[in-house]
């Protein structure tokens, strides 16, 4: 049985869509009643809502994406070709969306139906040196994966992290403009947080090398402060990469840090000096065995919602007392959802799902120099091996041909 | 019957053939090797001798494959510190003050020689050289110190510097702080799944233009006429980039330089191939 892997928030109502493997549900939580429900082939990956409320967007790990309407009706259904969709935002003005691929990131518009390509398009695209990729206009590259993505509040800026411990802040309506380069991690950079109310800060978390939160200066790229969990060489929390970030909206001093495969939160507090305290460590009664949590995110009303990666259980814990307020929903979702899945299914999606929590810089060199044996000194004795293997494929060859004729 | 005695000597010829190659081998080590160590004597010598001059380089010795790929993450740490500002260049470049800073850089600058003449035309103005490949950048390193030693005084701007331009230019350069780049008979990567290698492409042009000036000049010329309408397309669609105009293409004088002083320059004017230019200036 697999667990809720997304949970995204609307900004205007108290709305709230869950995603349980190829199952998707819309919830209205202030009064437990379901909106609608969905059902899909393949596994979704991203969900996405606009701040009018007006439109919806999902994203499949088949490449796929569908944008609804108000009304849950589809209005526009597309695939990207390179990779699975990473992360889906809405552009303020026009009808369009931003969706990132692997290494690109797109802007889609979704106002007209697909048309059926003429001739004169297809002969543009034939062309090899035309620098329109994959058919979509690509608004910015990296060389290497994109982890998250997102926009500050005022729609100022577009900011995107890469795993070569890179992030990029670009001016938003023109993309090709870049506004600074923040660097100061020492791996990938896992998880990021945007402040809900002022555009000059904001948090990003490190991978399984650098467990550290860092609060970053938006105009200079200038560090404010970086809090790292293994100081004093305290190995507690050694090779855990930082999977979650969120503010709380009401009261955006406090935030909300998890580790990967530890059981328990972490609560932070902002100063007025822009440092970063360790305010609380967070024990959840009941946790459920063998398992991890997924994710963590904060309500609209300052609840905190924790979901698991194997069990369907949601955990709703109020702030500030951290008592737990098992709402009606827990038995709601108990019973209405059944589903079975392959063994092969299940050790994929999991794949997937945690694939940049595990990605390093340095997993890639070690693993690299103890197949090959990468060293300068190795070199002559490769060369002698590869001889020798071409010498003894030629010697089987003509044992065949003998063989053969005998 | 026939078919094994004929086996049987065609295995002893390989084991003798194998034999011989590794001598050859071993023998052409070692005298590569009593070459190096002669050459190193002699530069010991030197050294302490400001009246001998040193040899400079031979580039027979630091040959290496043109194609390498840029985007594999084993070639990302260099050991370079995150941030610009925390960058010592006081030991490639000992005469420089505080608040100097480079302005010139050469990506792909191969076997150096478009360096030597810039730093003889801009003698006020810093430049540097980024390769990939480490034996050429050795030898580009040897010969800067070959001529520091022989000609005192010069050539105290230039430097070379071992890394992968598309990763690790952030950590190098500031913002607005370059005013001229250089890309001289880049690698064109003919194939469809390779084109991601190429050095000029839609994105990486954004990053080109956050560490340039306003009014600076990239200069791109090739030899392909397929890379030449690439690198062309992709300038002109960037809003950021406009043409240079005909006087412009006139008065300047490092248009003569690039066509004329690299390696690659004159390997081209032997064959008779023809080179197209593409410079354009940023806004």
């Amino acid at each position: 049985m697999l667990g809720c892997n997304q949970i995204v928030f609307q900004k205007n109502r108290p709305v709230v869509a869950l995603s349980f493997g190829n199952q998707l549900r819309v919830l209205d939580y202030s009064t437990n009643k379901e909106i609608k429900s969905f059902e899909y082939d393949n596994s979704i990956s991203q969900i996405a809502f606009d701040d009018d409320g007006k439109n919806f967007s999902v994203g499949l790990h088949n490449k796929k994406f569908f944008v609804y309407d108000h009304n849950f009706e589809l209005t526009y259904s597309d695939s990207l070709k390179r990779g699975n969709p990473g992360s889906i935002i809405f552009h303020p003005t026009e009808k369009s969306i931003l969706i990132t691929d692997n290494i690109y990131s797109y802007k889609i518009p979704f106002d007209k139906k697909k048309e059926k390509e003429t001739e004169n398009e297809k002969e543009k695209k034939s062309k090899k040196n035309k620098p329109i990729l994959n058919g979509h206009k690509t608004e910015l590259g990296h060389t290497s994966i994109i982890t998250q993505a997102d926009m500050t509040y005022d729609k100022i800026f577009y900011i995107t992290c890469d795993i070569a411990r890179r992030i990029r802040v670009s001016n938003f309506p023109e993309i090709y403009d870049i506004h600074v380069f923040c660097l100061g991690h020492t791996d990938s950079v896992t998880s990021m947080a945007i402040h809900p109310s002022s555009s000059e800060q904001f948090l990003t978390g490190g991978g399984l090398n650098d467990t550290s939160i860092i609060l970053w200066n938006l105009q200079n790229g200038e560090i404010h402060d970086q809090y790292k969990f293994n100081e004093n060489n305290n190995e507690q929390y050694h090779k855990k990469a930082v999977l979650e970030l969120s503010y709380c909206p009401k009261d955006p001093k406090f935030f909300i840090a998890i580790l990967k495969s530890v059981h328990t939160p972490f609560l932070f507090q902002i100063n007025s000096n822009k440092k970063i305290e360790l305010l609380k460590v967070i024990n959840i009664t009941d946790f459920p065995e063998e398992d991890e949590i997924y994710k963590a995110r904060f309500d609209q009303n300052s609840n905190l919602w924790i979901s698991f990666q194997k069990t369907q259980l949601i955990k709703i814990l109020k702030f500030p007392n951290w008592e737990e307020n098992l709402s009606d929903l827990e038995n709601y979702l108990k019973k209405s959802i059944e589903y079975n899945f392959e063994q092969d299914f299940v050790n994929r999606y999991f794949k997937r799902e945690n694939r940049f929590s595990q990605v390093t810089l340095s997993s890639y060199n070690e693993e690299d120099n103890q197949k090959n044996g990468n060293d300068n000194n190795n070199k002559k004795e490769r060369k002698k091996n590869s001889k020798q293997k071409w010498k003894e494929k030629q010697r089987q060859k003509k044992e065949r041909k003998n063989n053969s004729k005998k | 019957m026939s078919n094994s005695k004929t086996n049987q000597k065609e295995e002893i010829k390989d084991q003798e053939l194998e034999k011989e190659i590794e001598k050859n081998l071993i023998e052409e080590e070692k005298e590569s090797q009593k070459e190096n160590e002669i050459e190193k004597e002699s530069q010991k010598e030197t050294e302490n001798d400001p009246n001998k001059k040193k040899k400079l380089p031979k580039m027979t010795l630091f040959r290496q494959k043109a194609h390498m790929n840029p985007l594999s993450l084993r070639q990302m740490d260099f050991n370079l510190p995150l941030r610009p500002q925390d960058m010592n260049w006081k030991e490639t470049y000992p005469n420089m003050k505080q608040g100097e800073h480079i302005d010139f850089a050469d990506i792909g600058c191969g076997y150096g020689g478009l360096l030597f003449k810039l730093s003889e035309m801009f003698p006020d103005n810093y430049s540097i050289g980024l390769e990939i490949r480490k034996k050429v950048c050795n030898y580009v390193k040897e010969k800067i110190i070959a001529l520091r030693h022989n000609e005192k005084g010069k050539y105290l701007n230039v430097s070379a510097l071992q890394t992968n331009a598309m990763r690790t230019l952030p950590h190098l350069f500031a913002k607005s702080q370059l005013s001229k780049i250089f890309f001289l008979f880049p690698d064109p990567e003919f194939k469809k799944r390779k084109i991601k290698w190429r050095i000029i492409s839609q994105e990486l042009l954004a990053e080109y233009a956050y560490f340039m000036k306003s009014g600076g000049i990239i200069y791109t010329i090739t030899d392909v006429y397929k890379l030449h309408s690439w690198m062309k397309g992709h300038l002109e669609e960037h809003p950021l980039f406009t043409e240079l105009t005909k006087e412009e293409y006139q008065n300047d004088p490092l248009i003569n330089v690039i066509s004329t002083e690299s390696e690659e320059a004159k390997r081209v004017e032997k064959n008779g191939g023809t080179k197209f230019l593409a410079c354009f200036k940023r806004k």
